[in-house]
This record gives structure tokens, C-alpha cells and sequence, in this order.
């Protein structure tokens, strides 16, 4: 793993007790889990660091609709891959 | 001055909150092939605004949230996990959400750590549930073929398990 004393080792998960294995480095905040004999980086965080607001479900439109402005940015994505797929270039 | 003292006293108040939260959402990287810096990385074959990744003119990836709440608690954890739509379903979709009433099919491209055997699975990707960088919400639906995952979503993470979770990514 080459990043020596700040990985230590904390805990395992799963029904056998070792298909998981999971490290934790604190100081850069991230699990390392052994997943089918391969090693997987994921990053940690904690919610306030993400975001302080609670996930937006907008009382303004109906309850089956997305609120009106990720509706443009949507179709912003629609018009963005169409053009793409028409012929553009890559890289966005 | 005295504003000046507040302001600090509350900043400080802010950072020591934070710092003492729990980690509670997993971010899976992005995929090597969608990652401009890996040298699996192929220029002519990705186009990304940011927010979601069309690759090969054929597949969408985006990211989406799973938060899966603790039984009888408002705690939860988030995975934050890359899923996969077919590119023309994602396109027909934003060209219109709310005929669809914001929520599309897709599949999990992630590996859902703690849950075995989650990858391809399909689910579907609610917009009108979202973050502030404007990832959907997941939901998995009862008929999904995880049983495991199917039972947490529904009535929540039996409280020993969650505490158990908590503890492996906050030792």
C-alpha cells in the first residue's frame, strides 16, 4: 500500500469475516477495501463538509416533477450530449 | 470589534463541529477510463460537462446518492456511487424530466462496499431528490435482486449493523 504509519488497520465486514477488509488512513481521509482480491480507494466525508442544506425536495413544483431550474440544467445536459453525439468534439 | 469577536467565536464553533462529526458519506473515484488523468484515460472516447460523462457515444455515467437511514433514526450513511444509463435514454430523459416524473432507470457501475454483489445492479435515479452538486438520489426498488439492500433501504439499517458500519469507517 506504500503509505506506511498513517494506515492502520480497522476493521473487517462480511459474512466470512474477511471478503471486505477495510484501512483507514486518517490522514488523508480515505477507506481502502479489498473488494473480490483487488484494492478500492474510497474517499470519507462527513455531511457538513458536503453541504450544510438538507437534500432539496422543492414544496414549489409538483411532487412528481424536478424543480424548475435542474429542469434547464437538464435540458442543458440534453442539448450538451445531443450535440456531442451529432458530432461534436469531446471534452465538454 | 466586538463583531469581529463573534464572527471568530462562531467560525471557530463551525470548525469544531465539523470536526467533530462522524464520516458518514463513501465517495467511490471516478472510473479510471473517465479519468482524464489515468492512462486508461482515451480523449476521443469521453465527453464530460462535469456532472455526468457520456462514453463512446453510448453509455452515461453519473454519480448518484444512496443514503440508506439507521431503523427508527434520522442518522444515515450516503455511498455516493457511479451509475450507468444507456446514452440515448439519458438524453431523451433531460430533454424532458418531468415526463418522466424525474426518475430514470440505470444500473450501478460502483461496487456498494459493505454490500457484496451490488454491481450491474439495476435501480433507479430520482432528480427530484438531489445534492447541491446536483446528484439524484438512488432508489431500490422492492422487486431489486438484493434482498439485503432492498430490506436497509426500505425499513432502515438494523442498529447494531449501522453502529457496526460507523465504527469500520470511524475507528
Amino acid at each position: 500500500l506504500g503509505v506506511s504509519a498513517t494506515l492502520g488497520f480497522a476493521g473487517k465486514y462480511g459474512d466470512d469475516g474477511a471478503k471486505v477488509l477495510t484501512k483507514i488512513n486518517r490522514k488523508w481521509n480515505y477507506i481502502l477495501a479489498k473488494i473480490d482480491g483487488k484494492w478500492t480507494k474510497f474517499d470519507l466525508l462527513k455531511k457538513g463538509q458536503r453541504s450544510n442544506k438538507k437534500p432539496n425536495t422543492s414544496t414549489t413544483t409538483k411532487p412528481s416533477d424536478v424543480e424548475s431550474g435542474l429542469e434547464e440544467l437538464l435540458k442543458n445536459w440534453g442539448r450538451a450530449a445531443k450535440d456531442y453525439m451529432d458530432g461534436g468534439a469531446a471534452g465538454g | 470589534v466586538l463583531l469581529k469577536i463573534t464572527w471568530t467565536v462562531v467560525l471557530l464553533e463551525d470548525n469544531f463541529k465539523t470536526f467533530n462529526m462522524k464520516y458518514n458519506i463513501i465517495r467511490s473515484q471516478i472510473p479510471d477510463f473517465l479519468n482524464s488523468e489515468s492512462k486508461e484515460y482515451e480523449d476521443d472516447k469521453v465527453f464530460t460537462n462535469g456532472y455526468f460523462y457520456l462514453y463512446n457515444k453510448d453509455v452515461t455515467y453519473l454519480e448518484a446518492n444512496l443514503e440508506l437511514f439507521k431503523r427508527d433514526s434520522q442518522e444515515s450513511m450516503t455511498w455516493i456511487l457511479w451509475c450507468v444509463v444507456d446514452a440515448q435514454k439519458f438524453i431523451a430523459f433531460s430533454e424532458n424530466p418531468n415526463s418522466y416524473h424525474g426518475i430514470i432507470n440505470a444500473s450501478l457501475f460502483s461496487e456498494i462496499i459493505f454490500y457484496e454483489g451490488t454491481k450491474g445492479l439495476n435501480l433507479v435515479l430520482d432528480f427530484k431528490k438531489k445534492d447541491d452538486e446536483y446528484r439524484p438520489f438512488i432508489i431500490i426498488e422492492e422487486n431489486s435482486k438484493h434482498a439485503e439492500l432492498v430490506n436497509d433501504f426500505s425499513n432502515g439499517i438494523e442498529e447494531v449493523k449501522f453502529d457496526s458500519l460507523m465504527n469500520i469507517i470511524n475507528p
